[in-house]
């Protein structure tokens, strides 16, 4: 499956640029204080409000902060937030959903109703009240409130797929035989769903960063994290767009929009590999047929002319 | 969301935007701009409620242009107290008894002549009903003498009590006594000030001048104050929708004032007090003064108020500003800022046996991690706070994680002694005696958990209380100044908390309508959003002409 996906180029595309920002993720304090020879959290009194530069690739902060390097370093927790945000949200949807959906009645009852719970619950207030209620807020409290929140839709639609699943001819059939309810599940319906469950973790990813960026906005982060979503709240508290410094907010904006098309791209290439009827209208597959198309009229053609 | 509910939003957002658009024109469209006094109201959820007592957080402004309080405190002038409403005072009985004159003539502005019953029936409600002052009152009876007088008594010689009665809001007894002064949020208020309620909505009130005034008529029509976030109100300013706002605009020299020099002023000045750190003095290492004093002398104030930007200089070693109370403050120690000094600092940490390891102080295999709380309310804390960490990281070793926190919790949660250290409002311009025993004084020391109303990190030094409590039993000045100079050498050398910029009384300005302002140095008042000094400056203002 992972050679027929790399085939498309969006998905090409996406996974670079998903590369780039991971490495930067991963390396991002190393390649600050080995490259650039700067410290994101460092203040430097002599260049406030600096815009880009020779010295200073992407300006400074009113603190004198180096943007570039609080960009590249901000990829940390940024990801991290994403990633563990979609983990959990996903984790908890595919749980309540598949569990839900296959085994039906008492079960899907109780946790039904816990589903639609979370989905009439003010998420987005109550994320708000939590986190500020937890006092320092880092990475990790985020991530699992954003994730601890925001499974519920997805449970939804995996309930109804399984239930659908579980009808089919085909899991009725490996029932019939006797197989056991864990090999069902994981063997016959599960497997069936890993479209859907993809585009729920990368929508998850972005919901994650986009989330933290928000909460950040809102001012609900760890003074000490360095984000994109610190820096664009940072930024607008220190009226950045007031005073013109567009270098302060706009590279973390860029860096969060192009994380988003990153995984919309990679979810285009996947959806394409988990629906056939998505890959049949690719340009490779319609030239091959109709070259076949072609190729056998002509057979008939000469046939019929002899 | 799909297109048809994106589109129901978009709908419903554009009409919510024309609705917030009709309800302030229409109540201001036959009103003139230049007719009208606008200063920001800070407060975003304002709420209807005029209750002078109210210790709500959402009571919206009315102090000054409707109730007016019995004194004044004159900030650019050594904390003085002036008259208002009280045309004189007087103590007696050795300070335990205060007795106040009541100003004739004046008026409420239902046509009710005030007098000295309405003064006694104020003062007496919060004896009456202690839920209306939290922090409780000094004063333990009430009671009128003669026609035109009325007396506090004190169960303690109290003559630095005087300035608490600057916050009284005298309210007329005949409209108040038929309503539950706890529970009434008095929608139409009646007061003796310059100017009656004219319309309210939650996103701005207005008020409207009136006839009879006894300080003389106001020369604008309306004072009306939008109610704004500090962001949007640095727009309204530049676009002259206001006239005033009280915030801190770090910047402000380069980005605001060059842009038209003549329309726009930020120039605010010194409020008395700092904003400096506050140590948790209970427990190690802060109950060591040399570690307070390392920590003290590894700031360079000069920078940290260079990166602020916003007009805070740093801080005089007294935590008294030189600039208001230059005559209270010893010789030795007049214009004094403490220096950086990276060598005094180490010296003083390994003096008493800390050192710093890995960023944390370690002491005989103890290890402590320091934490900072600030507010993240004020935007300029943010900055502050980041420069602190910066230096102390930079010049000690030592990493000090932050905490964020909103208002609402923040300054309960310091005043009940759970933090490690804290940025901190430190003293004041009210008086010599105010400053240090809001922070300071032990007799205000609760134990841990309970909230206190001052002295925040439980100082606990014997010799300061019996210097305050020796304060409170004279008004006699050069028996004060020797006192007070003590109180300064404990501050200076056994730094209880730490003075890093100074507090200052924040405006902005645009000067589009009205000129005349005041002036820091000359005038006889600040530039302020309420209280006597809001009243005085309206006074003195003069209308622009417009083209």
């Amino acid at each position: 499956m992972g050679a027929t996906i790399l085939r498309s180029w969006k998905v090409r595309i996406g996974l670079a640029v998903f590369a780039v920002f991971a490495l930067a993720a991963i390396f991002g304090p190393w390649i600050d204080h080995a490259l650039l020879g700067r410290d994101a959290k460092a203040l430097n009194y002599l260049a406030v409000s600096q815009s880009p530069n020779s010295q200073h690739l992407l300006g400074t902060t009113s603190t004198g902060q180096d943007v570039l390097a609080q960009v590249i370093v901000g990829a940390r927790d940024s990801l991290l937030v994403g990633l563990i945000a979609a983990v959990i949200g996903t984790a908890l949807a595919i749980l309540f959903g598949v569990t839900a959906g296959f085994f039906g009645r008492g079960v899907d009852t109780v946790l039904n109703f816990v589903t639609n719970l979370f989905i009439v619950l003010p998420i987005f207030p109550l994320t708000l009240v939590v986190a500020g209620y937890l006092q320092g807020t880092g990475p990790v409290t985020i991530a699992l409130i954003i994730g601890v929140f925001g499974w519920a839709g997805g449970a939804r639609t995996l309930r109804a797929q399984t239930m659908t699943l579980r009808n089919r001819d085909f899991t009725v059939a490996m029932k019939m035989l006797g197989e056991s309810k864990r090999r069902l599940i994981f063997v016959e319906v599960f497997p069936q769903l890993s479209g859907w469950v993809s585009a729920m973790f990368l929508h998850g990813i972005i919901g994650g960063v986009l989330a933290e960026a928000g909460l950040a906005f809102l001012g609900i982060s760890n003074p000490d994290t360095v984000s994109w979503g610190t820096m664009i709240q940072n930024a607008q508290q220190q009226n950045a767009i007031l005073n013109g410094q567009w270098w302060w907010f706009v590279p973390p904006g860029l860096c969060i929009a192009a994380i988003g098309t990153a995984v919309g791209l990679i979810n285009f290439g996947i959806d394409e590999v988990a629906s056939p009827r998505l890959r049949s209208a690719r340009r490779v597959v319609r030239k091959r047929t109709s070259r076949t198309a072609a190729r056998t009229a002509a057979r008939t053609g000469s046939e019929a002319a002899a | 969301m799909s297109r048809r509910n994106f589109l129901r939003a978009a709908g419903t957002a554009a009409v919510a935007v024309e609705l917030g658009g009709c309800a302030r024109s229409g109540s201001t469209s036959d009103v003139r701009r230049s007719d009208t006094f606008s200063v920001l109201n800070k407060d975003v959820q304002a709420v209807r409620n005029y209750n002078a007592f109210s210790p709500s957080n959402h009571a919206t402004p009315s102090f000054g242009l409707v109730y007016e309080q019995l004194v004044r405190l004159d900030a650019l002038h050594g904390a003085r107290i002036r008259p208002w409403l009280a045309s004189a005072w007087e103590f007696s009985d050795g300070g335990r008894t205060l007795t106040f004159t009541a100003r004739r003539g004046v008026t409420f502005s239902d046509g009710t002549p005030m007098t000295a019953n309405d003064i006694f029936y104020t003062l007496q409600l919060p004896l009456k009903h202690a839920e209306l002052t939290p922090s409780g009152v000094e004063y333990t009876g009430v009671h009128m003498v003669g026609r035109d007088k009325v007396a506090l008594t004190f169960d303690e010689p109290s003559y630095q009590n005087l300035v608490e009665c600057v916050n009284v809001r005298v309210v007329p007894r005949h409209i108040w006594q038929h309503q539950d002064p706890v529970k009434w949020t008095n929608p139409n208020p009646v007061g003796t000030g310059p100017t009656v309620l004219q319309g309210f909505s939650s996103q701005q009130s207005t008020f409207r001048r009136r006839k009879g005034y006894w300080g003389g008529d106001l020369p604008m029509e309306y004072v009306r104050y939008p109610c704004a976030t500090e962001d949007a109100a640095k727009l309204m300013l530049i676009d002259g929708e206001l006239d005033l706002a009280t915030i801190a605009w770090p910047g402000a020299t380069q980005h605001y004032v060059p842009k038209d020099p003549r329309k726009y002023r930020y120039n605010p000045p010194p409020a008395g007090g700092s904003e400096g750190v506050a140590f948790n003095l209970t427990t190690p290492p802060w109950n060591d003064v040399h570690v307070r004093r390392a920590m003290s002398l590894a700031i360079d104030r000069k920078v940290v108020s260079r990166v602020m930007n916003d007009g805070q200089l740093p801080m005089y070693v007294t935590n008294l500003d030189d600039r208001i109370y230059r005559d209270w403050i010893a010789p030795e120690y007049r214009g004094k800022v403490q220096q950086l000094d990276v060598a005094g600092a180490r010296h003083e940490l390994q003096q008493a046996g800390w050192s710093v390891q890995n960023g944390r102080l370690v002491k005989d295999g103890r290890t402590h991690r320091v934490s900072m709380r600030f507010c993240n309310d004020y935007p300029a804390w943010h900055i502050e706070s980041a420069v602190l960490v910066d230096q102390w990281r930079k010049h000690l070793g030592l990493d000090v994680e932050l905490i964020a926190q909103p208002g609402a919790t923040f300054f309960d949660q310091v005043n009940s002694g759970h933090f490690d250290i804290a940025l901190w409002f430190c003293g004041n311009g009210t008086s010599m005696y105010q400053s240090y025993h809001s922070i300071m004084d032990p007799a205000l020391s609760v134990s841990a958990g309970k909230v206190a109303t001052g002295n925040p990190g439980r100082w606990n030094d014997p010799a300061t209380k019996s210097l305050l409590a020796g304060m409170r039993q004279t008004d006699h000045e050069p028996t004060l100044q020797k006192l007070g100079h003590q109180l300064q050498k404990i501050v200076v050398e056994q730094v209880p908390f730490v003075p890093n910029v100074s507090g200052n009384m924040w405006c902005v300005i645009n000067q589009s309508y009205w000129t005349d302002w005041p002036d820091d140095r000359t005038s006889k008042m600040i530039a302020a959003d309420s209280g006597p000094d809001l009243v005085l400056m309206l006074q003195q203002l003069k209308r622009v002409n417009q083209a």
